[in-house]
Parts: C-alpha cells; sequence; structure tokens
C-alpha cells in the first residue's frame, strides 16, 4: 500500500482516502491514494461493485460477478469485457481503457481481469489485475 | 467553503450535490465526483444518513398536526385532544315481521321473542348474522300472533372480561365493534353474582363521583378504550372488580340493503314462526375514515355538541350518523305558507331510496335534546330536481381519427365528473357555461358545444286514484310560448311537458298552455286533442307548480318526467332538492367538422 509522501500532496490532480481509511504514519492524518493510484482504486471499486449496491444509484456497477456461474468460454469473457467497458466508460471518465484480458481459472473457480488503460491527458499505461472469486 | 449546508433537502441525491459543493471548499481529497472512488462511497453513507433524519423528521412533523398527519393514530390522538371520538362501524339494522303458528289448544296470553334471536340474512353470495338487541313481547290479538316492526341489528355479539388491578387498560381487543351497542357491567369479584350496568356518556355534564358511567375514546388505529371517571365524574372500578363488556362485531356498510330474512331455528320457543321483511336494512357504515376525522373532529368541538346554527345541525348529524350522505336544513319560517317553531332538515341518505321512518325518528330524537326548547326538528327525506342535457359536440376530424362513438363516451365523462363534483349536494347550483367548459376542455379535438338543459322534476303517482302535487322548479320560466289553435306538435316548444302516462285509456302527457294552466293531451302525430282542459297550473315566475286530481293508470318508466324549460341556464334548485344529472336524462350529438 503506498503512502504518499507529503511532499507529493499538493501537485496531485485526483486523490482519495484509503478504503480502509489507513493512517499517515507521519503525521497521524488520512493517507491519500492520488492520480493513478486513485483511478486504479476507483476502477476497481467499479468492477467490484454489483448493480443495487449503492443506495438510490442502483445503475452504479459492473454486475459481472454473476459471470462467474456462466460457462467459462469465449464468449462470456467478450460478455466480460463488454460489462467492463461499458462500467467505465459511464462512470470512469479519467481512465481510457487500452485493453482488458479475462482469463477463467475452472480449477480455482475464478476469473482474473486484467486491464490496461492510461489516465486522460497522460500516455504511461497503467495495468493492474482484478481476481473475482465466488463468495460461496 | 460552500455555504449550502445538506440539511434542508429531502432528495438523496440533491443532498449528495450538497455534500460534494461543500467538499469543493477543500483541496486536500479531490475524487468525491467520481462514483468509483472511496470518497465517494462515504459521500453516499452520508447523504443516506442525512436522508433518513431529513426524512423522519419532516414524517414526525407532519403527524405533530392535525391537518397533516397522515397515520390514523395520530389523527385519533389529535381528535382524542378536541374530545372528539371517531365513530366505529355501525351495523346495518332492518325491520322484520314475525308471526308465529301457535296451536289454539292451551295458547298463551303472550310470547317473548329473546333478545339476541338470531336471523339470517343473504346477500349474493354472502350470509349476515342479525340479532335483536331487546326481547319483544307478542301479544296474543284475535287469536294470532304478530310482531310487527321488530328491529335487528347485523353483527355478533362477543363479552370481554377485564380484572381489574393498579394499572388496567380497558382495550377492546376486536376490530371491528359497534360502540353503540356496547354495554358495560362491573362486578365486585370473579365469585360476585351481582353486576352493575354503567352507562355510556359522551361528556361529564351530570356526573358526579358516583355516577355509574363510562367513557370510550379512540386507541391507536383501529381501537376503542373504555375509560371511567377515576371517582371524580363517575366511579371507577376498583383492584379485584370484574369489568364485563359485551358488544356486537360488525361487517358494516357490507350488510345494507338486505329485504330478506330467516330465523337460524325456524322456531321461537317452540313455535314456528314466520318472518316476512318491513324495512329493508340500512345504516351500517365503516369506521370514520381519517379525512373525515380532520373534518368533523374541530367542526365538533366548535359546535359544542349544541345545534344552533344551520351548520350545526349539519355537523351534528353527519359526524353522527355517517349514512347521511348529503343534509340541508333550513328554518320553517322560509316554508310557503311558514310553519315556525320548526326546523327542517332535509336528509339523503347513502344506499338508500329516501329515509326510512326508523331513521327519521332516531334522528329527531338524536337532535332534540341537543336543539333549543323552542325548536323543533322535522326530518324529512330529500327529493331531487333532474337536468335533462341536450348537447351537441363538434370536434375536428382533421386532427383526430376518434370515432363519434369515442368523442360521445369522452363528453358523457366529462358530464358524469361535473356532475360529481359541482351538483349531486344541496344547495348546489348548475352552471351551464361551466360544464360547457368542462366539455370543450374533456378532449383537445373537441372545438365547441351546444347544450340546451331542462330541469326535470320526477312524481311517482299512485294508480288508479286522484293526486296532487304541488312543488316548484325554484326558478323562472320561459314565457310567450302560448299553444295556438291548429299549433302542431312538431314546431311548438312547451315550457311543462311530461313524459308519457296512460289517462283514461290513452297514452297521454301534460303540458302548459303557454297561459299558466297544465293540460292533459293527446298526441295523434302531430296534432293533439286536449282530453283535460285544466289539471293543474304553473307560475312562469316563480317556477310553483300545482297538479289535482291526477289520476292514471300507468306510466312509462319509473316515474314521470315533468320537464321545465327555464328562463336562465343557471338553475338552483328548492332547499330540500338535490340537483344532479342522471345518464339516462342526457343526449350527446355529435358532428365531425373537417378543419
Amino acid at each position: 500500500m503506498a503512502i504518499t509522501p507529503l511532499s507529493r500532496r499538493k501537485n496531485s490532480t485526483y486523490s482519495d482516502f484509503h478504503k480502509d481509511l489507513t493512517l499517515n504514519p507521519i503525521n497521524l492524518d488520512l493517507a491519500r491514494r492520488i492520480d493513478e493510484d486513485a483511478i486504479k482504486e476507483s476502477v476497481k471499486n467499479l468492477i467490484l461493485t454489483d448493480r443495487g449496491e449503492r443506495l438510490f444509484q442502483p445503475n452504479v456497477g459492473c454486475n459481472i460477478r454473476y459471470i462467474l456461474f456462466e460457462n467459462a468460454g469465449p464468449e462470456t469473457a467478450i460478455l466480460a469485457k463488454q460489462l467492463i467497458k461499458e462500467t467505465i466508460s459511464a462512470y470512469e471518465p479519467r481512465a481510457n481503457i487500452i485493453n482488458i484480458d479475462v482469463v477463467f481459472s475452472v480449477d480455482l473457480n475464478n476469473a482474473k481481469i486484467t486491464i490496461t488503460f492510461n489516465v486522460i491527458n497522460k500516455e504511461e499505461p497503467i495495468t493492474f489485475n482484478v481476481t473475482l472469486d465466488r463468495v460461496h | 467553503m460552500a455555504s449550502n449546508a445538506p440539511i434542508t433537502e429531502l432528495d438523496f441525491l440533491q443532498i449528495k450535490n450538497n455534500l460534494k459543493a461543500y467538499l469543493q471548499g477543500q483541496t486536500r481529497f479531490a475524487d468525491y465526483n467520481f462514483e468509483g472512488s472511496n470518497i465517494n462511497v462515504l459521500l453516499d453513507v452520508l447523504a443516506y444518513n442525512t436522508f433518513q433524519n431529513s426524512f423522519f423528521t419532516n414524517m414526525a412533523i407532519n403527524e405533530m398536526f392535525l391537518d397533516s398527519s397522515q397515520l390514523m393514530s395520530s389523527v385519533v390522538s389529535h381528535a382524542k385532544a378536541l374530545n372528539y371520538t371517531p365513530h366505529s362501524r355501525i351495523s346495518a339494522r332492518a325491520k322484520v315481521n314475525v308471526s308465529l303458528s301457535v296451536p289454539t289448544s292451551g295458547a298463551p296470553n303472550f310470547i317473548i321473542i329473546p333478545a339476541k334471536t338470531e336471523f339470517v340474512a343473504k346477500c349474493g353470495n354472502q350470509t349476515f348474522k342479525f340479532f335483536n338487541d331487546q326481547a319483544y313481547t307478542i301479544q296474543r290479538v284475535n287469536g294470532v300472533y304478530n310482531a310487527t316492526g321488530l328491529e335487528i341489528f347485523e353483527g355478533r355479539y362477543v363479552q370481554e372480561y377485564f380484572q381489574v388491578t393498579n394499572n388496567t387498560k380497558y382495550v377492546l381487543s376486536n376490530l371491528n365493534p359497534d360502540i353503540s351497542s356496547l354495554k358495560v357491567y362491573v362486578k365486585d369479584s370473579i365469585e360476585s353474582t351481582i353486576e352493575t350496568e354503567y352507562v355510556y356518556l359522551t361528556n361529564i355534564f351530570g356526573t358526579s363521583a358516583t355516577s355509574n358511567v363510562f367513557y370510550v375514546q379512540a386507541k391507536n388505529d383501529s381501537q376503542y378504550e373504555l375509560v371511567f371517571g377515576l371517582n371524580n365524574f363517575g366511579v371507577e372500578p376498583s383492584n379485584g372488580n370484574i369489568v364485563r363488556a359485551e358488544y356486537r362485531v360488525t361487517n358494516g356498510e357490507e350488510a345494507n340493503g338486505i329485504m330478506s330474512f330467516t330465523l337460524a331455528q325456524n322456531t321461537i320457543q317452540g313455535y314456528a314462526a314466520t318472518i316476512t321483511l318491513n324495512t329493508q336494512s340500512d345504516s351500517g357504515a365503516e369506521r370514520e375514515t381519517i379525512e373525515s376525522i380532520k373534518y368533523f373532529a374541530p367542526r365538533s368541538l366548535q359546535v359544542q355538541d349544541r345545534a344552533i346554527t344551520e351548520n350545526d345541525y349539519e355537523i351534528i348529524l353527519k359526524s353522527k350518523f355517517p349514512e347521511i350522505q348529503a343534509i340541508s336544513v333550513y328554518g320553517g319560517e322560509e316554508l310557503n305558507p311558514p310553519r315556525f317553531g320548526k326546523v327542517i332538515i332535509s336528509v339523503d341518505v347513502k344506499d338508500a331510496d329516501g329515509v326510512s321512518d326508523n331513521n327519521k325518528t332516531k334522528y329527531a330524537a338524536y337532535l332534540s335534546s341537543r336543539s333549543p326548547i323552542t325548536i323543533k326538528p322535522v326530518i324529512i327525506s330529500s327529493e331531487f330536481m333532474f337536468l335533462g342535457i341536450d348537447s351537441t359536440i363538434y370536434y375536428n376530424t382533421k386532427t383526430t381519427s376518434a370515432s363519434e362513438s369515442s368523442i360521445r363516451q369522452i363528453t358523457l365523462d366529462a358530464i358524469n365528473s361535473y356532475n360529481t363534483e359541482y351538483l349531486s349536494d344541496f344547495k348546489r347550483t348548475f352552471r351551464a357555461s361551466r360544464l360547457s367548459s368542462i366539455i370543450d376542455a374533456a378532449d383537445a379535438h373537441i372545438l365547441s358545444n351546444d347544450i340546451k338543459v331542462l330541469a326535470i322534476i320526477p312524481m311517482n303517482p299512485l294508480l288508479g286514484v286522484s293526486n296532487n302535487f304541488s312543488f316548484t322548479f325554484n326558478n323562472q320560466l320561459m314565457l310567450d310560448h302560448k299553444l295556438e289553435t291548429g299549433e302542431s306538435l312538431a314546431t311548438h316548444q312547451p315550457v311543462i311537458k311530461s313524459s308519457l302516462f296512460v289517462y283514461n285509456g290513452r297514452r297521454c302527457f301534460i303540458q302548459d298552455n303557454g297561459l299558466g294552466t297544465l293540460q292533459i293531451i293527446k298526441p295523434a302525430g302531430v296534432t293533439f286533442t286536449v282530453l283535460n282542459q285544466k289539471v293543474g297550473s304553473v307560475n312562469y315566475e316563480t317556477g310553483h307548480v300545482n297538479i289535482k286530481n291526477f289520476n292514471i293508470s300507468s306510466y312509462v318508466g319509473s316515474e314521470i318526467k315533468l320537464y321545465g324549460w327555464t328562463r336562465n341556464n343557471t338553475i338552483t334548485p328548492s332547499k330540500n332538492r338535490i340537483i344532479s344529472i342522471r345518464p339516462e336524462d342526457v343526449v350527446i350529438n355529435v358532428i365531425g367538422v373537417n378543419g
């Protein structure tokens, strides 16, 4: 977990706090996620949120979890990519999707999603993984 | 820092937007605008919490006032502060005649029909139980045993017992009691065999610490609670006493209009009984609604259970007897001839034609102790003045493909809604211009309409005997519509004309001659013969009509309609009449206009 040094605070465009409300070890204030880190967290949150979870905002979320119970074939992977793309386009305007990979692990009953995007107005691609596991 | 704190909104998203606006005043966390960010999730929680608090506060404050409260329990509580007890369901009541077959040998002088004898009534697929609340003694008269007008009430009797302790609440457990049937008895202990009856009072006037009385107050949503006088305004039962409450549980208005009754057991005291109808069931009513409580509670306080002004009569009768649909009150001095010392109360009852004698007596008895000694209330049935509407509707065929029948239906619906909203009650005035504008507005494709209106007074003469009628249209009638000699029925429009009836074996109608005389006319194509030169008279200025010695053998339909052509299209009925439009009196001509 990256703790943002105080020296970078004033130059950051995007800033959020950590999901677990981590404290800054130096000043014991709330630690921040900034810029790419913040966007990465936001994208991950969106993908892992099912529609209807957010109060009074039934359309926010990705509804991707149900594909774990679909046949682990290429059609399902395409569907998953589509859902992720639509969600990010709708709710994360800061991210420009470059590529989405969905790999099903039949033995582990999960799906590994690799998302590559770049922040708007920045060229550097960012890649991160999200693993979807069934809850039960 | 934004100044619009999120405390005045009742919409979740608006509250959240206010929070976002508030965060614009700081730079440390910038991602509140993005739905996926962690801070956005926190904003959801804050907005939801604020929303919940605002909503709760709004609802709680609404419930604090009678005007805005929505919950029955709140409305009942506010009414209690105004000393108003919402009425419970009320049992339908009917009257039956009972005839007993008793063998002549050893026939007793009288036979008692016990209280709570069960009668069965069927209405469609539903079966209702009726009981007489008091025992009735049938005397033997000329060897027969007949009871006429035995009053019976719908519902079943239940009893509840309360053992008195320090904090006993005497809440009736049943949700549909008829409080008017409630009787309360108190005995010292379970072992005691002597009960004292307590009397139901609605106020504390005339009570003392030793009065055996009880009061009733509404409780929560749909229950009632007995209250005693705390040894100040009545005896308070003491610890160990047993309170017995007996009352009817009723189906309310569902049991109205029943005309067939039988005995649950075929015999009374072992004698075969024949039951015939005397008066069909009526007066059954549902529990008072929230809207009704809101209306009557403050007015009841204003009236103070006294009938002095016209409004007082209306309020105390309507709040006590929910079956009353409309009421008109006026002094006897306004009658012609005047009846001084009388107040005339014209009443229309729901689901019934006219007011039964039983109800008239009941209303008069209730009023007699609440009106001034020198004023005698006279209850009469309401009468009607109907309106015959002949309308021509012009609609644009260029802008719609709607059929004439659909335009006709739209127009009829508009007339019905006008009737419901503006007429169908006492003291209402028909205004043709308003009806006309409502018809115009009923559909965008209606271009214009013409309305012709006739006032209709219904008459129900007895057949084969002479009948006299005296009533008024209460409006000026048209002048100068004299029936000229040789004039044809096709061209002459009389001011007064009736529907058809059979007079001296011929189908005839009543018509005025333009000079104030009503005649009986026998039509023959477009010509006619006058069979009776003067069956009555009409005053064109006052609208008063007198018909004398009117003797006919039959008439067409359920009544004879007497049409009156009023001088103005604004029609006000007399005080004892309700003005109304029936679909059967409406004629609609639809004409399509191209453009």
